[in-house]
This record gives C-alpha cells, sequence and structure tokens, in this order.
C-alpha cells in the first residue's frame, strides 16, 4: 500500500518534467532560410543576403487573389534581408536585427557566391557551414555572375520561391547535360583531394517585363573554373559539356551537326546514353590519359531532305557526330589544360588510384604537369534510330 | 560466477559488440591512426586475427581459473600483490564508464541537443546506467539482445539507402602506404577494442562454458563485419581525405541520405540506435567497476557500491573531458592504443606467467577430469 502511494506521487511529480523541450522553437518563431548568398565587401567583411520563406506568400496560388497577400512583390512567397558581419556566422547573426523571428538554417537549398568573392578564395566561406550542426552537406553551390545579393533577389517565374526553382534547374540539367553541378560534399571533397580541382554552375538574372513591371529573373549560365578555391574562369556551354563527357554525366541533350547532304543546313541528334572511362597509364616515366567516350543517339529533327534511311547516309551522320562531341571534349580540355590549369576533369585522382606510387612525385609537381599531360581521347558514338517518321515532306 | 548470473552466449556476442559499435558509430578514431587513407577498412579486417591474438592469454587464464573473474585470478596468483592488479583493473574499468560517458554527453553537445547543460546527460544517463546494474548482468544480457539487431538492422539499412551516393573507386589504390602500415592499423584497432577485456570477467558467467572459443570467435568476427559496414559509407561518400577530417563521420554520412527529397532527414535514426547502444557500453563497465570493488573486497553483493562509484564517475568524466580536444587526444591512436594494450594483453600475460610458474590454477589434466564448472 505504501509503495502504491509513493509510486503514485512519483508519477505525478513525473507529470510537470514531461511537458516539452524547455528550448524548443516552434515552427512560428521560426524564420525558414531557403537560400543564402554571399559577397565580400570592400573592407573585407562578409554580407549575406538570405531568402527567407514567408510562410502565407507561399501557399498563394497562380490566380493571386485579390491583392490579399499584400503590395510589394506581387505574391512571391519569400523575402530577402542582407546582413553583413566578420564572419559567415557572425553575419548570419546579425540578421537578427531585421529579422523578429530566429533564422533557422537547416532547410537552405543553395548557396550562392559571388563572382568577386569566389575570386579570393571561398574555402574560408564553407567553413562554418560544413561545421554547424544545423547544417546538411548535401545544399547545391552557385556561383553569381555579379553580386550573389542580385540572384538571391531574383524572381522566378514559376515558383514562389527562388530558391526552389534554382534546385529544380539542378534536376534539369540533364536536359541539355550543359550545366555542371556541385553540391557542398563535393566541393568539400575535390579541396580535400589536393588535386582535385572544383567546377560549379554559374547563374545570373535577367531583366524581364512582368506584370507590367520591371523585374529580374533568375537565369542559368557559364560553368565557373576553380583552381583550388579560388574562381579562375568560365567555362561556356559547349566547354561544360566537353567536360560533362569526360566526367561521365552527360546523361541526355542535343547534338546538332551539319547535314551530310546540305552543309548550310542541320540535323539534331538526341543524346540517349553516353559513357566515359578515364584510363591513365604512365609511358616513359610520362603520364598520358586516356579518355573513352561511347555514346548512341537518334535522329530527332532534320531540316534537309537527305535519306536518313540509307545506311551509308546514317553512317556520314555518325561520322559528324563523332566529331561534334570530340570538338566538344578537346575545347574543354583546351581550356581547362592550356588556360586555367584547373583539373576539373579528377585526372590526377585517377593517375592516383592506378599508379600510387609514380603518384607520390607527380603530386608535388601536379600544377606544372597538368597543363603538358597529354590526353588522349577516343569517341565512340552511333546513331542509332529514326524515331517516328522516314523523312521531312518535301514542299516541291 | 560472480553474481550468480548467468548470460547465454548469444547474449554475450551481443553485449560485446553493441558496446565497441556504440562508440565507432560516433568518433571512429580508426580513420585517422595509420594507414589514414581509404585502406582504413583493409586494418579493420585485419584486426580480426590480432584480436584472437590478443585473447589467447585472457582465454588461458580462463581455462586454468573456470568461474573466477581476472581480479580473483589475481588475487590467487599474486597473493597481496594481486590487490594492486585488481585496483588497476578497477581503475580501468571506471575510466573507460567515464570515457563512454564523456563522449556521449560530448556526441549529444555538439550535434543534436548544443544547449542543454552538459550535467543533465550525465545525471540522468548514470541513473538509467545505475539502475540497470542494479537488476545485474541477466538484465543487461536480454537488454544487448533487443538493443543488438536493431543496431545491426539499422546499419544495414544506412548501407542500402547510402548505395546510390557511394563511390567505391574511392577505396582504391588498395594498401597504398604498403601492407605493414596497414597491419599497423589493424593492430591499433584490435588494441582500441577494451571491450574485449570483458571476456576475462564474462567468460566464468557463460551458461555453457564450452562454448567460450565459439563466442570469442564469434563476437570478434560480427564487430568486424559491422566495423567495415560501418567504415565503408563514410569511406565511399566522403573520400578518405574529408573522411578524417569529420568529428562524427557516421553522423554525418547518414545526414546524407536523400532518397528523392523524399526519404532524407533520417540521422536521428542514427542516434535512436547509439544511445541505446551507449547506455549498454557504460552500464556494462561501471557493473564491472562495482562488480571488481566487491570482489577485490571479497563481498557477497555489488549493490552497495552502484551508488558511490555513480559518484565518482560523474565528476571523473568532467575532468578527463574538459573540452573534446582533450577527450580526442586520450582516445587517439597515440595514446589510448597503448593503454588499452597494458591492460588486454600485457597484465592477463603476466598473470598467467605467474601461474604457471607458481603452479596456480587447474592444469590440463584437472581441466580434463573437470570440463565444465
Amino acid at each position: 500500500m505504501k509503495s502504491r502511494i509513493a509510486k503514485g506521487i512519483f508519477i505525478t511529480l513525473i507529470l510537470f518534467t514531461l511537458t516539452g523541450c524547455w528550448n524548443y522553437r516552434e515552427l512560428n518563431t521560426l524564420a525558414v532560410v531557403q537560400a543564402v548568398g554571399v559577397d565580400r565587401t570592400e573592407d573585407g567583411q562578409i554580407t549575406l543576403t538570405l531568402q527567407i520563406m514567408k510562410p502565407a506568400g507561399s501557399k498563394q496560388t497562380s490566380s493571386g487573389k485579390t491583392g490579399s497577400d499584400g503590395g510589394g512583390g506581387g505574391g512571391r512567397g519569400v523575402w530577402t534581408l542582407t546582413s553583413t558581419g566578420q564572419t559567415f556566422q557572425d553575419a548570419l547573426r546579425n540578421a537578427t536585427f531585421e529579422s523578429d523571428r530566429r533564422l533557422l538554417g537547416s532547410f537552405v537549398s543553395t548557396l550562392v557566391i559571388g563572382e568577386e568573392t569566389a575570386r579570393m578564395g571561398i574555402d574560408s566561406l564553407l567553413d562554418h557551414y560544413s561545421r554547424d550542426h544545423e547544417n546538411r552537406l548535401t545544399i547545391e553551390i552557385f556561383i553569381a555572375r555579379g553580386k550573389a545579393k542580385d540572384v538571391i533577389e531574383a524572381r522566378s517565374e514559376q515558383e514562389n520561391i527562388p530558391a526552389r526553382a534554382m534546385i529544380s534547374f539542378v534536376s534539369a540539367a540533364s536536359a541539355t547535360s550543359k550545366i555542371r553541378t556541385i553540391n557542398l560534399n563535393e566541393f568539400l571533397k575535390d579541396l580535400a583531394s589536393k588535386t582535385n580541382d572544383p567546377a560549379a554552375p554559374g547563374i545570373t538574372t535577367l531583366q524581364k517585363q512582368s506584370e507590367g513591371k520591371e523585374e529580374k529573373f533568375l537565369k542559368l549560365d557559364d560553368t565557373a573554373v576553380f583552381k583550388r578555391d579560388k574562381l579562375v574562369g568560365w567555362l561556356d556551354k559547349r566547354e561544360t559539356r566537353g567536360l560533362q563527357w569526360i566526367t561521365g554525366k552527360v546523361k541526355s541533350g542535343v547534338i546538332v551537326v551539319k547535314s551530310p547532304g546540305d552543309e548550310t543546313k542541320k540535323v539534331g541528334l538526341e543524346i540517349t546514353r553516353a559513357s566515359s572511362r578515364v584510363k591513365p597509364e604512365i609511358i616513359g616515366g610520362r603520364p598520358v590519359v586516356t579518355v573513352e567516350v561511347k555514346e548512341e543517339g537518334n535522329i530527332s529533327e532534320e531540316l534537309t531532305y537527305e535519306d536518313f534511311t540509307r545506311p551509308d547516309a546514317m553512317k556520314e551522320l555518325d561520322k559528324r557526330q563523332d566529331a561534334a562531341v570530340r570538338e566538344e571534349i578537346s575545347a574543354a580540355l583546351k581550356k581547362a589544360q592550356k588556360e586555367l590549369g584547373a583539373d576539373i576533369f579528377k585526372f590526377g585522382e585517377a593517375i592516383h588510384r592506378k599508379y600510387p606510387k609514380e603518384w607520390k612525385t607527380l603530386q608535388k609537381e601536379w600544377n606544372t604537369e597538368f597543363p603538358k599531360l597529354e590526353v588522349k581521347v577516343e569517341v565512340e558514338t552511333h546513331v542509332r534510330r529514326l524515331y517516328l517518321k522516314f523523312n521531312p515532306e518535301k514542299p516541291e | 560466477m560472480p553474481e550468480g548470473g548467468k548470460i547465454t552466449y548469444k547474449q554475450f556476442i551481443f553485449i560485446i559488440f553493441i558496446g565497441r559499435i556504440a562508440i565507432t558509430i560516433t568518433t571512429l578514431p580508426a580513420l585517422s591512426a595509420p594507414p589514414a587513407n581509404q585502406d582504413v577498412w583493409l586494418s579493420e579486417l585485419l584486426s580480426f586475427p590480432i584480436m584472437l591474438l590478443f585473447l589467447i592469454p585472457i582465454y588461458l587464464l580462463w581455462k586454468r581459473f573456470p568461474g573466477k573473474t581476472i581480479i580473483q585470478c589475481g588475487l590467487e596468483v599474486m597473493g597481496k600483490g594481486g590487490i594492486f592488479v585488481g585496483i588497476l583493473y578497477i581503475w580501468l574499468f571506471i575510466h573507460i564508464t567515464s570515457l563512454s560517458l564523456a563522449q556521449f554527453s560530448e556526441f549529444m553537445a555538439s550535434t543534436v541537443l548544443p544547449e542543454t547543460p552538459l550535467v543533465f546527460f550525465l545525471i540522468t544517463m548514470m541513473l538509467v546506467c545505475a539502475y540497470a546494474v542494479y537488476n545485474g548482468m541477466e538484465v543487461m544480457g536480454r537488454m544487448a539482445e533487443i538493443v543488438a539487431p536493431i543496431t545491426m538492422l539499422a546499419i544495414i539499412l544506412i548501407n542500402i539507402l547510402l548505395f546510390r551516393d557511394m563511390r567505391i573507386e574511392a577505396l582504391t589504390p588498395i594498401m597504398e602506404k604498403g601492407f605493414f602500415i596497414t597491419l599497423h592499423g589493424g593492430f591499433t584497432v584490435a588494441s582500441r577494442t577494451n571491450e574485449l577485456i570483458t571476456f576475462a570477467v564474462f567468460l566464468p558467467c557463460l551458461n555453457d562454458g564450452k562454448k567460450a572459443k565459439r563466442v570469442i570467435i564469434a563476437s570478434s568476427a560480427v564487430m568486424v563485419v559491422f566495423f567495415v559496414l560501418i567504415t565503408i559509407p563514410i569511406l565511399t561518400v566522403f573520400g578518405g581525405e574529408e573522411a578524417k577530417n569529420q568529428v562524427y563521420p557516421f553522423f554525418r554520412v547518414v545526414r546524407m541520405i536523400n532518397i528523392g527529397n523524399f526519404l532524407e532527414r533520417v540521422e536521428i535514426v542514427h542516434v535512436a540506435i547509439w544511445l541505446l547502444g551507449i547506455c549498454i557500453k557504460i552500464s556494462l563497465f561501471y557493473y564491472l567497476s562495482v562488480l571488481g570493488i566487491s570482489q577485490l573486497f571479497g563481498l557477497k553483493d555489488y549493490k552497495p557500491f552502484i551508488l558511490p562509484v555513480g559518484t565518482v564517475v560523474i565528476p571523473l568524466c568532467i575532468a578527463i573531458a574538459p573540452n573534446i580536444a582533450v577527450l580526442l587526444e586520450f582516445l587517439s591512436y597515440k595514446i589510448y592504443t597503448w593503454y588499452s594494450l597494458f591492460f588486454l594483453l600485457l597484465l592477463p600475460l603476466i598473470l598467467l606467467i605467474l601461474a604457471m610458474i607458481r603452479k596456480k590454477g587447474m592444469r590440463k589434466k584437472e581441466r580434463n577430469e573437470k570440463p565444465d564448472c
């Protein structure tokens, strides 16, 4: 009996301690940050531009109900604020001067870094983000052409939350394979590996008329190439696909070649599958890398009246496709090796894996070795199908 | 038998497994021990035969003194000098309890609950563990029987979910620094496995003495297999260089799980299995310390020591880990390997040799007559 009373008292007491977490943070006291833009000011401080979700605005529908969502921005799901500080985290915390809610960083999906900032080196900017316990390493990195602030403040026509549009850009990159994407983990891995150099997608803004107002919209741009953690140059769309061919990231896309029958007209070939292998060798004490690319495509568009039902015409087309792929690859190689000196293809890593002993000496001179590295390109392409039609209708 | 409790060989394997894995899924110092590159998993595989080698003195000692723990062996072999050996072991058990508790509180404070006061973690955890110890080894064995399969399943599941992000070529070149450095890695991994010392106390508690050999081999094998299953995702997702840079690599790698933007943010699974595991590990060494004290003084009951030892462990835990750098330095391969090896190999070996010289304990013939005790 006595113990039962004691138990009863104990259970009642426990009740008071189980009311909930004592440092809880409810959703309505939080500001959910979606994207972060980083710029350096002239005096070496860091300016962050934060894209913060507006809970009410983000559910607004496309019909735009009678301006109930407030004037400015026309129903944008986000608002942005800018704060400055000595370091990344300092700036992040200083943002609370403007935001009455506490910032929640664990849902950040994109990190945008300004071009000038990237040229000065970004390793120091990534540290807080990869150290802090709230954050994940899966966020996507973009390099802004110009200031990151402009990109964060830009709008997206389709999404209320522009950060979400940027994530969709990443997943839609395979449509052309002309966009190189990279997340924080891959970026840090490249930096840690001593010879790999990262490449990140560039992003820019576009002035457009929207609902009678002049506004800025997001647009993907060329690929930013880093030498260690410093931005050194840009690969254009063609060179980017060259990079994607070598690293085996091409999934789909269109190759446009000149028609064999009429040199002024074009034929479009859709890439259906592609793969690549990087084979390093040491020949006479010098490293040689062979890049093997295999590709298959279908005729998806024909602007001439050449008859591709003939096997020899198909073969000729095949040759041109081969040359087009080869040309993209050599453009990327030339730019990265001769102009930028950045090993974005991870050739150093490939040599390391196969020749660990030789690599020990090679690694020290990799900066001077890489531009001189002999790269053999072997391309094997096939044009397989015509899809659903033999030839275009000829208007006589 | 130390306290009348008996555990089955399955529970035995599970207790040892949980104790080892609980630490591995948090700090994993093996990553920065030699060879400190993508060959760490090979070192872990190589640690299996080394672990068995290390266990030979403890096994032979048990064969000589069946039914006696290492502290009782010490008393029997060395007489008064055995008290010193006993004190050393009790210190080790208390020390490992505090180390595990420190690792627990440091992990909680740096990953999931950074604002909660440390003392809160320490006291609540110690209360739970004290209750487990109070109930004795059989209860702990049964708890391990429930927790260990969950842990194993979770680790396998995490491997499957991460399979998409793994780049297997990150494991090449194999044996970059040569075989002997990899073997050295295996040596450090094996000697850090301080759970092996529990054999010296727990073998007498096994309900079927004939299965002792099987327990030793099976528990080492299970440990190594899951050790590798934990290391491979870390190495293949982060790469050898970046993996070294992570304080809590497995936690970090679980955070990388993202299946179609749908199955993500599952790291709390890791925290859950880890909490269960560390709870068993702390209880295990807590139990060993109080049991050791009662045996050293020749008492029948260990329960009066639970509270005093608990009150020693908590301040000790704060003292040995004033910050994480101090804790990690002690746990690094440079110090902890030798510290652990002293108790795991050297002391049992000295006891064994002394027993042989002084002809104490059962000899081979007698053993054959009385196979079970």
